[in-house]
């Protein structure tokens, strides 16, 4: 037993430490110094004035909620593209039979229903047949760009007032605002305090483990596909009721909801999705591009800047593990 | 004395495509027993412990235990019985920590959420019962092989099972570790608990288990108590024939120094080892699982970068810059530890598999011919009597051994100075052992420096004109097998003796 | 003694006879006789339009060529398309008024660029260690935001003559097929016939072993890359070219082309098979062209293509002929199987 450690030893606890805090505190941080960043900047117009905190939060929402979604997805040990595709198709539903129909409970229904199943569809091909999630989601992706486009090619507003006011009705903080956090809330402790969330972790790490633990992971995984449904779905709601249904939005939600899961996988254990960390990345993004837009910046800018940040933070984590990654295991 | 009998496999069969894994399977195991199953790689061992742990279903036969016939085949439904096995594999979560790993499959739970509180209590019973201690906080990941094994073990024990089976346990822990595992295991025999011990090693077979069962082409030849069965029965009875010659006997003309390594470092695990091979030399090196055996042959290889120290081959340093494509350049072959990952390529067929080092040799202006690649690798593959001899099979197919060789196959369509091997006869079957072992001979004879890295002491006493012995990183003797004896190198590799 | 040979004729032979690639051609008979009933006037089997058919299927091909050389080497390429359509407007804006390049250096300029971005996700990923598909997803963006910045938005005309003659016909059939055809070789002798392509073909089926029998992943990696993304440029060329000019949005339809040929091509073969990616472009090519004259809506068909790609996978399952399952089809049929029995005793 050694009562001493080499300096060696010494020098790499200091930096496993400064790891730790960097790796827990270093995204909400930097967040926050971004944020200050704004403020000081932007004087005249201070950021944490209530209706911009509204409007940045607003904006952040689905987003939020289709990361969140993807998050699950990817705990199973799956991937997913197909939101590209199924997000802007669901606005576009959502919006026509809003408009249809007058109702926001049905428009709901239905887009929850189309959303779940597509889902559904896609996790039983994953679990039964043993496709790649990757590849099908691809698949997925297309066919619903192809749908959408043979539905419209252009922005689709809702006309109902009272079903627009889903997005604007505020207690403080907007409505859907409270759902995205409470929403989140559920899932951390779902995530970390129950069996449910401890069996989808294990099923998502090692899938011989959780064999041997006796776990049903194709019960796991498609109970992650059903939520990341349902998620979207609402987030297609809240996102039509807010600006309408955008041809081809998905496309430009690809990325930012990507990059907020990867981002968020760098906070706690490095390379691994967790639910806070995918909040704070959403909002970290949601919050960059309010600041580029503040000053004005071309919306492809945006995009590459948004890309940047997701090859970055990818890229640190992908650097520290640099011996065990490279190839294509999505 | 009759013991009650708690497992009756009556008549098991499996078959894999056309693949015979189990081939009518007739066994009774006893309980309060350790019970050995032995046999050559595509016996049937695995395959029929995999069927008792419910991951496969069986094509016929029964499994009876305690007199009930056993119908669901499941993970689950079988760990409720009672039966617990530990595999080869070590299905570790490694960014969970032990205390969650070795709750894998009951996470304790009060009014619907985790509560691992009332789990530590449990699980530090059974450390306890094993004799370890562990950091529980800590993450798997961060533990070493040997520490996992443990962690797997204690994954099975909390469950109390009443038949526990091990898969290969020893081959990824050391000595003190195997000790204290014995003694786990006769614990277990003395509340009751029937252990079933898979295993290549014979020392440990003949130490702890009480019966002995054989294993060959899927079926069970016979039963013996170990007492009753002297060791070359058992290989008879394994093999199917007698083994004459094990060890090659080699007088070889030593020429002069190809490799030597000077002050070698790696991080903590390998520090100041030193050491010199000649031409037509075989040295092995020997130590503990960690000591750094494959961190000093993967160095020399250019996989890993040291920290210190230099290597020369022909009194010529390596570069700082090395890497295996130097290595090879330099005339260095290395066969790695572990074959599936990295010493080919499975979906390959055996020709492919065989040529992948001599692309250059059988084309022309870089394109390959296939003509000269059928030549030669039917060539290699017939000189190392790989069954079945057809290079269009699929290197998956073939059994351990056989893969094996053609591991080895591919560094033979070329002479090189040093031959760096890691592990080479693991789960590797008595047969293949030796022609592997008569192998290396004939490229001794030929010139070659071998460096050998073995956990198996009599191969390296068998085989080795010198013997390095390393215990944690360090060397702690050079010995000359002929005048060293099995228990001498032993204790010098649980460091009991200070080096001299 | 010239230092390329064509195929021997039994090389020929053995790339037909093969079994997979006896079900393909069964496929394309199957599907050309569905269509020729199915349109009016069994105007399917016309011979001009069976040569559109083949000029259609070109591009999409040599998309194929590339994403299927970056798939072999075990990553993956979401940026392809974008590559392809910025090299066509560097090479359409390098030969339009201002500049006035002339055909040989602007196209030189447009690969050479390509390639560069190319290198760029090769060495993110190789040597940065970062997964090849967040790298070129990222890339992809950044590609959309600097072809913004040269084009403002608007489409960029083509008015050299020459270039729009490598579109036309010659002796009946479309240049587009001597250039497949030329292409087509080239990328049989790299990635079937040549070293290096059996290289990356271990590289993606197992990249551990290839450490270990001493190949330069890193270069083999970026390679890839580069040789996907000349590729990528090539068939943008030609597209614009086609087109008579290089629009914005003309991107993505490619891109799904592309990867469903190679995908299917890949699955069903196991590893990058030249004539099993022509074939399979040739069958989307009748299958697309087919579906118009049918007076289908394009939408429809994009949804077509996606279910294809779909349906390639799922036929895989049942046709068991490699038993797929490195790392090139961990991709695709997915990770479940692959870990089974990596272990070794039994």
């Amino acid at each position: 037993m050694k009562y001493y450690l080499t300096s060696w030893e010494v020098k790499k606890v200091h930096k496993r430490n400064f790891d730790k805090f960097i790796r827990n505190y270093g995204l909400p941080l930097g967040l926050l110094a971004l944020v200050l960043i704004i403020q000081i900047i932007f004087n005249k117009v201070p950021l944490f004035s209530l209706f911009n905190i509204n409007n940045i939060l607003l904006e952040t929402v689905s987003i939020a909620l289709t990361a969140l979604g993807l998050s699950y997805i990817m705990m199973s040990g799956e991937g997913d593209l197909s939101f590209a595709g199924m997000f802007s198709l669901l606005t576009v539903v959502f919006a026509t039979f809003a408009n249809n129909t007058n109702s926001f409970i049905i428009s709901y229904i239905i887009v929850s229903v189309i959303a779940v199943s597509v889902n559904l569809f896609i996790a039983l091909l994953v679990t039964r047949l043993n496709f790649s999630s990757f590849i099908i989601s691809i698949a997925i992706m297309f066919m619903a760009n192809g749908v959408e486009k043979a539905f419209h090619q252009q922005t689709t507003l809702i006309q109902n007032p009272s079903i627009l006011s889903f997005s604007r009705i505020e207690f403080g903080l907007p409505l859907v605002v409270w759902l995205m956090f409470i929403i989140y809330l559920v899932s951390y402790f779902v995530i970390n305090k129950t069996k449910y969330g401890f069996s989808l972790r294990i099923v998502g790490e090692n899938k011989n483990a959780a064999i041997e633990a006796g776990i049903n992971s194709n019960r796991i995984k498609i109970s992650a596909y059903i939520i990341a449904g349902l998620l979207i779905a609402l987030a297609s709601a809240v996102e039509s009721t807010r600006v309408g249904a955008i041809y081809e939005q998905g496309k430009y939600y690809m990325l930012p909801v990507f990059a907020a899961c990867f981002l968020g996988s760098s906070m706690f254990v490095p390379g691994r999705i967790n639910i806070i960390g995918t909040l704070v990345g959403a909002l970290f993004l949601g919050v960059l591009e309010k600041f580029m837009n503040m000053i004005s910046v071309e919306s492809y800018i945006v995009s590459i800047v948004q890309g940047i940040v997701l090859i970055v933070s990818v890229g640190l984590v992908a650097f520290k593990n640099r011996a065990k990654i490279v190839q294509v295991k999505l | 004395m009759t013991n009650n009998v708690v497992i009756r496999i009556r008549d098991v069969k499996k078959y894999f495509g056309a693949t015979k894994a189990l081939d009518g399977v007739d066994l009774d195991i006893c309980s309060n027993e350790v019970h050995a199953i032995v046999g050559s790689n595509g016996a049937g061992k695995s395959t029929l412990m995999k069927t008792l742990a419910g991951e496969y279903v069986p094509d016929d036969g029964q499994f009876y235990y305690l007199d009930e016939e056993i119908t669901g085949f499941s993970p689950l439904e079988i760990q409720q019985k009672g039966i617990q096995v530990v595999h080869q594999v070590l299905n570790i979560v490694e960014s969970m920590s032990i205390l969650e790993n070795i709750l894998l499959a009951n996470p304790p739970i009060k009014k619907g959420i985790l509560d691992w509180k009332t789990g530590r209590k449990k699980v530090r019973e059974t450390l306890d019962f094993i004799g370890i201690d562990f950091d529980l906080g800590k993450s798997a990941g961060s533990l070493s092989i040997s520490e996992q094994q443990f962690v797997i073990l204690a994954r099975a024990l909390i469950h109390n099972p009443k038949i526990l089976v091990l898969d290969e346990p020893t081959s990824r822990i050391g000595l003190e570790e195997t000790r204290k595992l014995f003694q786990v295991i006769n614990k277990l025999k003395q509340n009751g608990t029937t252990t079933i011990y898979i295993s290549h090693r014979m020392e440990e077979i003949y130490q702890i288990c009480d019966k002995i069962s054989v294993f060959r082409d899927g079926r069970c030849i016979d039963t013996r108590e170990t007492e009753q069965l002297p060791k070359d029965k058992l290989v008879t009875m394994m093999l199917g024939k007698k083994l004459d010659v094990f060890f090659p006997k080699n007088e070889m003309e030593v020429g002069n120094e190809v490799l030597r390594i000077d002050k070698l470092k790696y991080r903590d695990i390998v520090d100041d080892v030193s050491f010199s091979v000649r031409r037509g030399e075989i040295v092995s090196i020997v130590g503990a699982v960690g000591a750094g055996k494959t961190e000093i042959i993967n160095m020399i290889f250019g996989i890993l970068k040291s920290d210190g120290g230099e290597i020369f081959i022909d009194n010529k340093p390596i570069n700082k810059n090395h890497s295996s494509y130097k290595a090879i350049k330099m005339e260095l072959a290395l066969i790695p530890e572990n074959r599936a990952l990295q010493g080919m390529v499975e979906k390959y067929p055996v020709k492919y598999n065989l040529t992948a080092i001599n692309l250059k040799g059988i084309s022309k202006f870089n394109l390959i011919n296939s003509e000269k690649e059928e030549v030669l690798a039917k060539d290699l593959n017939t000189k190392l009597s790989v069954i079945p001899n057809d290079i269009n099979y699929l290197i998956s197919q073939l059994s351990g051994g056989n893969q094996q060789k053609v591991v080895i196959g591919k560094w033979l369509a070329d002479s090189y100075k040093v031959y760096l091997l890691d592990e080479v006869t693991a789960g590797v079957d008595i047969g293949a052992k030796s022609e592997i072992y008569e192998l290396l001979g004939e490229l001794a004879i030929k010139g070659a420096g071998i460096v050998l890295a073995t956990g198996d002491i009599e191969e390296a006493i068998g085989l080795s004109d010198k013997i390095i012995i390393l215990y944690k990183g360090k060397v702690v003797k050079e010995v000359d097998p002929k005048n060293t004896s099995k228990d001498e190198i032993l204790s010098y590799i649980m460091g009991s003796e200070k080096s001299a | 003694m010239s230092s390329i040979s064509i195929p021997s004729l039994r090389e020929k032979r053995m790339i037909i006879i093969n079994p997979q690639m006896r079900i393909f051609i069964g496929l394309l008979f199957v599907v050309l006789l569905f269509f020729a009933f199915a349109t009016p006037n069994f105007g399917f089997i016309r011979l001009q339009n069976l040569n559109n058919i083949l000029t259609d299927s070109v591009i999409p091909a040599i998309f194929a060529f590339g994403m299927g050389i970056i798939i072999a080497g075990g990553g993956f390429d979401l940026s392809l398309g974008h590559i392809a359509s910025m090299a066509a407007l560097i090479v359409a804006y390098l030969m339009s008024g201002g500049i006035r390049f002339d055909l040989f250096s602007a196209i030189l300029v447009g690969l050479l660029i390509a390639a560069g971005v190319g290198s760029i996700n090769g060495l993110l990923v190789s040597r940065m260690g970062i997964s090849s598909f967040i790298v070129t997803l990222g890339m992809q963006f950044l590609i959309i935001g600097v072809r913004q910045l040269i084009t403002g938005g608007q489409s960029v005309y083509i008015s050299n003559g020459l270039f729009k003659k490598l579109v036309f016909s010659e002796f009946g059939i479309s240049n587009l097929v001597f250039v497949l055809v030329v292409v087509g070789l080239s990328c049989y002798f790299i990635m079937e016939k040549s070293v290096f392509g059996r290289k990356i073909q271990f590289l993606g089926e197992n990249i551990e072993a290839s450490r270990f029998m001493g190949f330069d992943i890193k270069n083999i990696t970026m390679v890839t890359f580069i040789l996907g993304a000349l590729l990528a440029a090539i068939g943008g060329t030609l597209f614009a070219a086609r087109a008579g000019a290089v629009q914005i949005n003309s991107v993505d339809s490619k891109l799904l082309d592309a990867i469903t040929i190679a995908v299917f091509s890949a699955v069903f073969f196991g590893r990058f098979s030249t004539s099993g990616i022509i074939v399979a472009s040739i069958l989307i090519s009748m299958i697309s062209t087919g579906m118009s004259m049918m007076e289908i809506k394009t939408e429809w068909i994009e949804f077509m293509k996606g279910f294809i790609l779909l349906s390639s996978i799922f036929l895989t399952k049942y046709m068991n002929f490699n038993k797929p399952n490195g790392s090139i089809s961990s991709i695709l049929i997915g990770k479940g199987e692959a870990i089974n029995e990596q272990q070794e005793s039994i």
